[in-house]
């Protein structure tokens, strides 16, 4: 049971983490690339 | 007579017959209902053929459709050529637009954890329970994928479990959504996400290819073909290769995954009281995804002034573009201008995305 529970908790955290990063990176790649669309929208 | 001892007539067993009855089930609902119809209807083929006896069809080294299902689904070919497919089909825009939804792709995933630690507690393996839980996640190639790699005799049972609440998304999901949400959270209006550049289009694929698989190498096969599918389509300069992703291969492919997964469906394998618990918790690990997305997106709601439709959570169970037009539905009725389409595709995304991260956590720690 310890080892389910582990996997339980590894897994959510694990899912929340990777989503988590893939946001900052999403944000990053915003910066990086997406300042042509304000400045077209401006 | 040699002729009638070689019949395949006389090793009918009663088993075999409720077989075809399930396969004729499926062809049914695939031809007259059209659920799920481009999987359904040749693993409904599959489950008759390998119900004939004395075909040898699935037998190791000398059947044809087991050297679909060893060189496709156990080589681990199949399933990443889907999601290389799926790539090219995929706009990733409503997620770049709104990134902040990401979040409920994941808070989906909590079906899949809870269905697993259920599961194992019922008796499973932990293998097993893995890929039970898995169907919550509302993806046929990762369940698959999944199944594959840890249980294998579990593959079949998991698979059209997955495909058939996928089918009933519009049946399983707005009770749920309509429980959880008030007809004022309904009318909530989202704000307009800001334009995506194709520059930002075309470097996505690469970002996340490289931090999911960094983070979670053993996902890299269905990563890695999901994002080079999502740059052949958005760099706009290997049409070809794009359109053959997203027509050709991918119906190819459907071909060989279908017909596979249904013979791996024998009386033998299937007829077993764990089927019955595999498919009432893949319902439960379904619905508690559903629940999670709306949830979290209640949540998100106490801290920011810029709200989210709860709605827009139920789709964080991937089955694309499926949930989405579910919360699509369910918002219309509330407040018939209310369009979430497009806000319901982000988290829809994320929620496959979300799958992957689940199915590669699952094997990196347990294979």
């Amino acid at each position: 049971m310890q080892a389910a529970f582990e996997i339980f908790v590894n897994g959510i955290s694990g899912v929340f983490i990777g989503l988590s990063v893939l946001y900052a990176a999403i944000k990053l790649n915003k910066l990086l690339a997406g300042r042509e669309a304000d400045k077209k929208e401006q | 007579m040699v002729f009638f001892e070689n019949m395949g007539l006389l090793a009918l067993t009663p088993g075999m017959v409720f077989m075809w009855v399930i396969g004729f089930v499926l062809i049914y609902l695939a031809i007259t209902r059209q659920y799920e119809p481009l999987l359904l209807l040749p693993i409904g083929f599959g489950i008759i053929i390998t119900n004939l006896p004395l075909s040898y069809l699935m037998e190791p080294g000398e059947g044809l459709i087991w050297r679909f299902y060893h060189y496709g689904i156990e080589w681990e070919i199949i399933p990443p050529l889907i999601f290389l497919g799926l790539g090219a089909l995929t706009d990733f825009s409503a997620l770049l637009s709104q990134p902040r939804l990401i979040f409920l792709g994941a808070a989906a995933q909590v079906g899949v954890y809870v269905t697993f630690f259920i599961a194992y507690a019922m008796g499973f393996s932990l293998e097993e329970a893995a890929t039970i839980g898995i169907i919550g996640g509302a993806d046929g190639p990762t369940t698959i994928y999944l199944s594959a790699r840890l249980a294998p005799q579990l593959l079949g049972a998991c698979a059209v479990a997955a495909y058939s609440y996928m089918a009933l998304v519009p049946i399983i999901m707005p009770p749920i959504m309509k429980l959880l949400t008030t007809d004022e959270e309904r009318k909530i209006r989202m704000k307009k996400g800001r334009k995506v550049t194709s520059r930002e289009k075309v470097f996505f694929p690469l970002i996340a290819a490289m931090v999911i698989i960094l983070l979670v190498p053993a996902s890299a096969p269905l990563i890695a073909m999901f994002m080079m599918g999502n740059l052949f389509r958005e760099s706009k300069v290997v049409e070809r290769l794009n359109e053959t992703a997203q027509n050709s291969l991918m119906n190819i492919v459907t071909i060989f995954l279908g017909v596979s997964v249904g013979a791996t469906m024998n009386a033998e394998n299937f007829l077993r009281k764990e089927v019955i618990f595999i498919f009432f918790l893949g319902l439960f690990a379904f619905m508690i995804s559903t629940a999670s997305g709306i949830l979290l997106a209640k949540f998100m709601n106490l801290f920011t002034s810029n709200k989210i439709n709860p709605l827009v959570g139920a789709a964080g169970v991937s089955a694309v573009p499926m949930a989405a037009r579910v919360v699509q539905k369910v918002g219309a009725a509330a407040d018939k201008r209310n369009y979430l389409l497009m806000f319901a595709m982000g988290p829809n995304i994320a929620g496959v995305i979300g799958t992957v991260i689940a199915a590669g956590i699952f094997i990196s720690i347990l294979k």
